[in-house]
């Protein structure tokens, strides 16, 4: 294994998040099991207490987790000097094809450790934590995905051997190639635009929506928007909005955005997208949790405010995209 | 007008598990109304700290209710409970219970941390508490180096910063001579004459006989026994 | 404004009790030092070898025989500076001396292989039969200086009176350090070298994108060659440097077990004074998340006060004293140690990763002492 800095620290934070998670849920699901909210004897109040030290062991797994994506693919990024043909991450990870699996299994942990966080907190706002029983069984789910990150990233990291060739982002990412990435970078680019805004119309104009009416309908719809406009997002990224910020036609790369001589505007971007995506789902977890007593009145603010969280994250987005198309040097006119 | 605290047939069993549990409230119902000046009298381990603690959503009964305000707080979980009880009660613990190494005013800012109040807000209702105590002047200084009385006037102090509905004290006069036992009762007069509910517990004859009791209620081995004031 | 609120009162409470503190801070820091110098020398090392790489040829093609390095002919120039892309090529005659009387090994350079950009710091380049011009290093070592002579044994036996016409400059250490310049005839009667052969070949290549494919045409026209590319050169030292950095944290591994032992066992131990207070807290109306958050803080802020000092104490030890410990198992051994003042650099991929190395693990071992006090009884303060 490649004996390096960033390398040995995601394995210790993995390790450590593992560690916290399975103590968690260890902890919260003997909770889960034994909770009976309405008594008030010697058992429930331990378990009450025992709930704190439960959500404490997983918030912090699910923070070093969240913080472990950037250093992943910071890691990867800085590692594509020691192997033959990789210009960036792509090629890193290429160098071991599981190091895609370990990516999406952390940008999975990401969403759902978030959504996992504002369920535990908008439960604590609640008299009687009616979410004590789902919250602490979901942890069922959350743990098997840390344990997967951690086998996974260990045997990413054994596998990479620097004297194998690898194929960078433009064998990858190249319009003339196979894979969902290569029909990505081979979508036209003016439908393309065109689909990118329309989302961030729709999801935009949804977001304002449930701002002023307090259905519940329409926060699904908002969550299934979310979602729609990630994937959107995310396949302009490659499609266009590399290339604007690259100033290369055939430059589709999404990782060489969050280097340095890009003036790592790939951090703000994604940032962005996967904040207001997570923004989008999260009024859907709290329409769910309407009809829970004590609802009313305790966490209607906090609806507003991740709608609200939503429109600034989307208009940064809109910001960062557009702002090469309009004001940079360089134009795709001839390949429209 | 409806009692400000009801507790009916509550119970508290310290330990049940365990071979030493010990039954501190066995049966215990009354209701205070607001305004009213109560005493729970009874020798050591009758259960007068106890009853205090069911009252002051210090403890949860092991069974029985406790309604305060009108919402019952007996089966509130642990967070909503505090709430309830930093906002409604102001305790005055038999030992004070200051931080010593604080100064008086930071003693007295203590539950207002986590209310959703402003530092400088802090400080001001601090300020004012402790005018009420006539302890402004020694406001910055370390309680460490307080008398028995300051102290408890800071404690005093702390119990009212948060404008509670009830201040409960639990044999406040234990340490205090009888110049400042007087001194604490008159004090106790002025706050109730501010619409403050006030529950003692003592069995101390000077306060027990004070004109500022409405009521006096007395405990043994858990049980009670009301009867009115001389 | 609770968390604010919350905040400044742990920091008080830090204050209070800088006796316990002390101790875990201590400790913290020192972690923290050891980690940051290792990653800040090791970025530095990496940075150093690229930019010396940086002027050197980008392609050198040297010959191999069962596996071992072979000195090449010169006509092989011929054939390389025929491939399409390629710019000069020059010979090199170059190789290594051990002197038997201060144990270090020299590097022997024919001037006309040197890079003109090799700075004297006084006198002048070698000319002829008899004159030299060596590194500071060697200066020192063997006590000479301009205008003396230095005898160095040849392949027969026979010792061989030098002048020195030149000493290089300081700024070149890291280069010159055991640099030892000759003609390049009386380098090759030193050596025994035949006038045919030279040691390898230093292929200039203009265009960067035409070297991977250059070298494979080397390989290709020259069975017997081995191109060695600057990029190939490059991810070699990033390995080396990487591997030793990496090497020296997963040692630490022990002592950071240990410190998150400490951490556990210091985090555990309340006094009876910070007991009393907590359930004080409790009782005023501090619920248990509230005292969580207060212990987060702390711990938050021993953690950032430790990582500020450590990573401060780290940056002057590397780059104001050059590390003089660590340094050593990471640079490697040399008789003829350059001194190098390496370049200040810091960015916040090693932080991150430090913060990783350390933060991360003193936080999960507070987690569950920090929740331990957070559940003081309230009741429990009435009765005493």
């Amino acid at each position: 294994m490649i004996l390096q800095p960033g390398i040995l620290a995601l394995l210790l934070g993995a390790l450590v998040s593992v560690l916290l998670l399975a103590g968690g849920a260890v902890l919260g699901v003997r909770i889960a099991w034994q909770w009976h909210p309405g008594q008030a004897d010697e058992r429930q109040l331990l378990l009450e207490r025992q709930s704190w030290l439960a959500a404490s062991l997983i918030q912090w797994a699910v923070a070093f987790e969240t913080l472990s994506l950037p250093l992943f693919v910071y890691t990867t990024e800085q590692l594509h000097p020691l192997f033959v043909g990789a210009m960036c991450a792509t090629g890193t990870l290429n160098a071991n094809p599981i190091g895609w699996h370990l990516l999406w299994i952390k940008l999975l942990l990401f969403l759902l450790g978030g959504v996992w966080w504002v369920a535990n907190h908008c439960d604590l706002q609640l008299p009687e934590a009616p979410l004590t029983k789902p919250k602490f069984l979901a942890l069922l789910l959350l743990l098997p995905l840390g344990v997967a990150d951690l086998v996974v990233m260990v045997r990413y990291f054994a596998g990479l051997q620097p004297e194998v060739i690898t194929s960078c982002c433009g064998a990858l990412f190249g319009a003339t190639g196979h894979g969902v990435a290569s029909e990505l970078a081979a979508l036209p680019t003016r439908p393309m635009i065109f689909l990118f805004y329309a989302a961030s119309a729709g999801f935009g104009g949804l977001l304002l929506i449930c701002r002023r009416f307090s259905g519940w309908g329409w926060r699904t719809l908002l969550a299934l928007a979310a979602v729609g406009f990630g994937v959107i997002a995310l396949a302009s990224v490659v499609s266009f909005i590399s290339v604007y910020y690259y100033r290369l036609p055939n430059h589709h790369c999404p990782f060489d955005l969050l280097q340095g001589h890009y003036h790592f505007i790939g951090y703000p971007l994604y940032f962005c997208l996967f904040g207001a995506l997570l923004c989008g789902l999260v009024p859907q977890l709290l329409a769910l949790m309407r009809p829970l007593p004590g609802y009313a009145g305790r966490l209607v603010a906090a609806d507003r405010r991740w709608l609200d969280a939503g429109l600034y994250l989307l208009a940064g987005l809109l910001v960062l995209v557009s702002w090469p198309l309009l004001f940079g040097e360089f134009t795709l006119k001839a390949y429209l | 007008m409806s009692p400000l605290i009801i507790v009916e047939a509550v119970r508290k069993t310290y330990h049940p598990q365990r071979p030493d549990a010990v039954e501190a409230v066995a049966g215990v119902s009354l209701q205070i109304a607001a305004g009213e000046t109560v005493v729970l009298r009874g020798p050591s381990g009758s259960g007068k700290t106890s009853l205090l603690s069911l009252i002051g959503c210090m403890a949860r009964p092991t069974s029985g209710r406790v309604i305060v305000a009108g919402q019952e707080v007996s089966r509130l979980p642990e967070r909503f409970l505090t709430m309830v009880r930093r906002r409604t009660f102001g305790f005055v613990f038999q030992q004070n219970h200051l931080i010593p190494e604080l100064s008086v005013r930071d003693n007295v800012m203590l539950p207002l941390y986590p209310e959703s109040v402003g530092a400088t807000e802090m400080v001001c209702r601090a300020m004012a508490a402790l005018d009420e105590v006539e302890l402004a002047p020694l406001a910055g200084r370390r309680v460490r180096y307080l008398s028995g009385g300051e102290q408890q006037r800071v404690a005093i102090a702390r119990a009212l910063v948060n404008r509670p509905q009830v201040l409960i004290a639990d044999e406040p006069t234990a340490h205090l001579d009888r110049r400042l036992s007087r001194e604490l009762l008159e004090r106790f007069t002025a706050l109730k004459q501010t619409g403050l509910t006030l529950v003692i517990a003592t069995h101390d004859p000077l306060v027990c006989d004070h004109p500022v009791i409405d009521r006096i209620i007395d405990l043994r081995d858990g049980r009670l026994d009301g009867s009115p004031a001389p | 404004m609770r968390q604010l609120k919350i905040l400044e009162y742990a920091l008080a409470s830090l204050l209070r009790r800088p006796g316990k503190n002390a101790a875990i801070l201590l400790v913290y820091t020192l972690m923290v030092a050891v980690l940051a110098t290792v990653l800040l020398l090791t970025h530095a090392l990496k940075s150093e070898a690229e930019n010396l790489l940086a002027d050197g040829p980008a392609l050198v093609v040297q010959r191999t025989m069962a596996g071992r390095h072979e000195l090449i002919p010169v006509t092989a120039a011929d054939t390389v500076a025929a491939i399409p892309g390629v710019g000069k090529v020059t010979p090199r005659v170059w190789g290594y001396y051990y002197d038997g009387l201060t144990e270090a090994n020299y590097t022997l350079l024919a001037v006309d292989s040197a890079d003109p950009a090799l700075e004297l710091l006084d006198g002048r380049l070698p000319q002829g039969d008899g004159e030299c011009a060596i590194g500071a290093g060697i200066a020192a070592v063997r006590r000479v200086g301009l205008n003396d002579d230095l005898i160095l044994i040849d392949a027969a036996n026979v010792g061989t009176i030098f002048t020195i016409t030149g000493v290089f400059k300081s700024a070149s250490r890291l280069l010159t350090e055991d640099l030892l310049v000759i003609p390049a005839e009386p380098l090759r009667r030193l050596f025994g070298m035949p006038a045919q052969l030279a040691t390898d070949l230093a292929v200039e290549i203009p265009n960067p994108g035409e070297i991977d494919t250059v070298a494979r045409k080397v390989k290709r026209l020259l069975p017997d060659a081995r191109p060695i590319t600057r990029s190939e050169l490059l991810r070699t030292y990033h390995a080396v440097f990487d591997w030793r950095g990496g090497m020296l944290l997963a040692i630490f591994a022990a002592s950071l077990l240990a410190f998150c032992i400490l951490a556990w066992d210091k985090a555990t131990g309340l006094s009876a004074g910070e007991r009393r207070e907590i359930g004080i807290l409790k009782a005023v109306g501090w619920d248990t998340a509230d005292v969580l958050l207060l212990k987060v803080w702390e711990g938050l802020a021993v953690s950032l006060l430790a990582f500020l000092l450590g990573f401060t104490g780290a940056f002057t030890l590397v780059f104001w004293w050059g590390a003089p410990l660590l340094g050593t198992v990471l640079r490697g051994w040399s008789t003829l140690f350059p001194e190098w003042q390496p370049t200040p650099h810091v960015d916040l991929y090693q932080i991150i990763t430090l913060a990783f190395l350390t933060i991360v693990p003193y936080i999960a071992s507070t987690v569950i002492p920090a929740w331990r006090a957070a559940v003081t009884d309230p009741d429990e303060v009435m009765r005493q």
